[in-house]
């Protein structure tokens, strides 16, 4: 008796995130429960007998790594989130669950509407076909409707800056006009979930800047977007709540503002104003070393 | 005609990700939801194969002419193959081998068709389904291309268009079911075991021994003659060749035999890529 009431606490009525109180809460439009994702294994060398026995393809294999390990959040519908952390603490695995390229290992996620992402620049071209081939091919992957495209085409094109290129095939074209016509593909999807990677802003000055103020734009659409970033600016500019993660985990969630003082101080480890020690180290030093942190004040001071 | 959705739910729909990935009936859903990925797939691959080539689309049909007349020569001329009747070896040979050539493109092209698309299996997210059925529908174009070529080599040997021909429907129908089949099947085997990969060559040269392209299906007579003609191609081929050419048609049995084989590879093959969609980009 007792025990099942700890199971059902335990799994199903844990809470996740604490809810906005609002006079009319939106509908959620990403729903993240326990969401885990493990990653390599040697494996058991038992391939035949695993298909055979129908084992599930997704199931852990021993060895390996928890990329992602019990994470948990809610985003609700028009809601923009940011999304930080050091590499390799899984944001771009939380991402690749969301958008369905890998499945996750355990928990579950719920996402209403389309979801575009634009994570990999280029995820649809191939580089013998043309300009406009491509965007109506990378369209189409990227979820657009035939509608969306034919709508799309004329911004995109514009976006891109690459008129004259059009009827081009790819492979001929230069890396930075590559990576704007990608950029400006992925950032005409109209869906309502919107998966992004900042990483896309590219080329020249001039074009980041016009990445980053279409990025902007993107969010504040009232669409939901989920969006990883290394700016504070931008994060602190366009989200309303902020996800940090820290080796697969949720490290904070909540007050951008708060969230990056946080991410700066205690997963950085950043001295105040943000950058490294005069070493190139981080101004704070792990617990571990201790000792060490108390060699580098006394050599600074 | 209300817009097609592409890679994804309508905008109200709920998405749930599990482990497992979904059930037999949303996946089949969304694969029917998202079919015009398919056909951009394959014609984008039409478009790109014969650029840069100076014979372009021809050697869609070069190919199997030419191995015809080889074979011609050596089967039919050389070891004197019999066809049955007064049936001409070139037109006999041809029809087997514009078939044989789809089938054999779905065991070699469209079983690495996922393999070969990691870029996509590792980026972005769209029914995986979509890549083995558009290299299908790029074979299905090229043995289209064959079939005309040999209504054309049917003429230069004087037999002419008939009612009967309709009957070529139902082989063609098999051939596609157990060409998905296999793809299928293929494609998602081998991102877990790339051996298949380095077997199918052979494996396909072997398969096409066994089945009557380029000798009748009568020359294999007794117990060893019925087990035969259990696999699909055998019917495929024989089937085809019984409405083109009025050869005798294939023993209704085991031909019934093989139609239940086929979808059953091809049931094996949806069941084998749903269930490796989840790991797919983690295999690759």
């Amino acid at each position: 008796m007792t025990l099942h009431m700890f199971d059902r606490l335990s799994v199903a009525d844990r809470p996740v995130a604490p809810l906005r109180v609002a006079a009319s809460v939106p509908p959620l439009a990403v729903e993240v429960r326990h969401l885990s994702k493990r990653y390599g294994g040697g494996g058991r060398g038992g391939m035949i007998y695993d298909l055979l026995a129908g084992r599930r393809a997704s199931a852990p294999e021993p060895g390996g790594f928890w990329a992602l390990d019990d994470v948990s959040f809610t985003v609700p519908q028009g809601g923009v989130m940011g999304i930080i952390g050091r590499n390799g603490s899984g944001k771009t695995t939380l991402m690749r669950i969301l958008s369905r390229i890998t499945a996750p290992t355990k928990g579950e996620a719920r996402v209403r509407g389309r979801v575009g992402a634009l994570l990999e620049i280029g995820s649809g071209f191939h580089p013998e076909l043309t300009g406009r081939e491509n965007i109506d091919f990378s369209g189409a992957i990227l979820g657009m409707t035939q509608a969306e495209a034919r709508e799309a085409v004329d911004a995109i094109i514009d976006f891109a800056e690459i008129t004259d290129f059009l009827n081009t095939p790819v492979k001929h074209y230069s890396i930075g006009m590559y990576m704007r016509l990608a950029f400006a593909v992925s950032a005409h999807i109209r869906n309502e979930v919107l998966l992004l990677d900042e990483i896309l802003a590219v080329g020249d000055e001039r074009f980041q800047d016009k990445c980053r103020h279409r990025i902007k734009q993107l969010c504040g659409e009232g669409r939901t977007v989920l969006i990883i970033s290394h700016t504070s600016a931008l994060l602190e500019e366009t989200c309303d709540s902020l996800l940090v993660l820290d080796k697969g985990k949720v490290a904070f969630h909540g007050d951008p503002y708060a969230g990056i003082d946080f991410y700066h101080r205690d997963i950085l480890r950043l001295a105040p104003g943000g950058r490294l020690g005069a070493d190139g180290r981080p101004y704070r030093a792990s617990i571990k070393v201790g000792r060490v942190r108390g060699w580098r004040r006394a050599r600074q001071g | 005609m209300s817009p097609v959705v592409l890679g994804g739910a309508a905008p109200s729909d709920v998405t749930v990700i599990i482990p497992g990935g979904p059930g037999p009936l949303p996946w089949l859903a969304e694969a029917w939801r998202t079919r015009r990925i398919a056909l951009m797939l394959a014609r984008r691959s039409l478009k790109a194969r014969y650029r840069q080539t100076w014979l372009g689309a021809g050697w869609a049909i070069l190919q199997p002419l030419l191995l015809m007349v080889v074979y011609w020569g050596i089967f039919g001329r050389l070891l004197g193959v019999p066809t049955g009747g007064d049936i001409p070896y070139p037109v006999f040979a041809f029809t087997g081998l514009v078939l044989w050539q789809f089938f054999s493109r779905a065991l070699t092209d469209a079983s690495a068709s996922i393999l070969h698309q990691a870029h996509f299996v590792t980026k972005v997210y769209f029914p995986r389904v979509h890549m083995p059925l558009a290299s299908l529908m790029v074979a299905a174009v090229d043995a289209a291309a064959g079939l005309v070529c040999l209504v054309v080599l049917l003429a230069v040997f004087q037999i002419w268009p008939q009612a009967r021909w309709l009957l070529l429907l139902g082989p063609l129908a098999l051939l596609l079911v157990t060409g998905a089949g296999a793809a299928l099947f293929l494609s998602a085997l081998v991102l877990r075991f790339r051996d298949v990969g380095h077997l199918l060559p052979l494996t396909t040269q072997v398969l096409m021994v066994a089945a009557p392209v380029i000798y009748p299906a009568r020359m294999i007579p007794g117990a060893l003659g019925t087990l035969y003609r259990l696999n699909p191609m055998v019917t495929v081929i024989e089937g085809a060749r019984a409405a083109l050419l009025g050869t005798p048609a294939p023993d209704a049995l085991p031909a019934a035999v093989s139609v239940v084989l086929a979808l059953g590879l091809l049931f094996l093959g949806l069941r084998l890529v749903r269930r490796t969609e989840p790991a797919m980009a983690d295999l690759i």
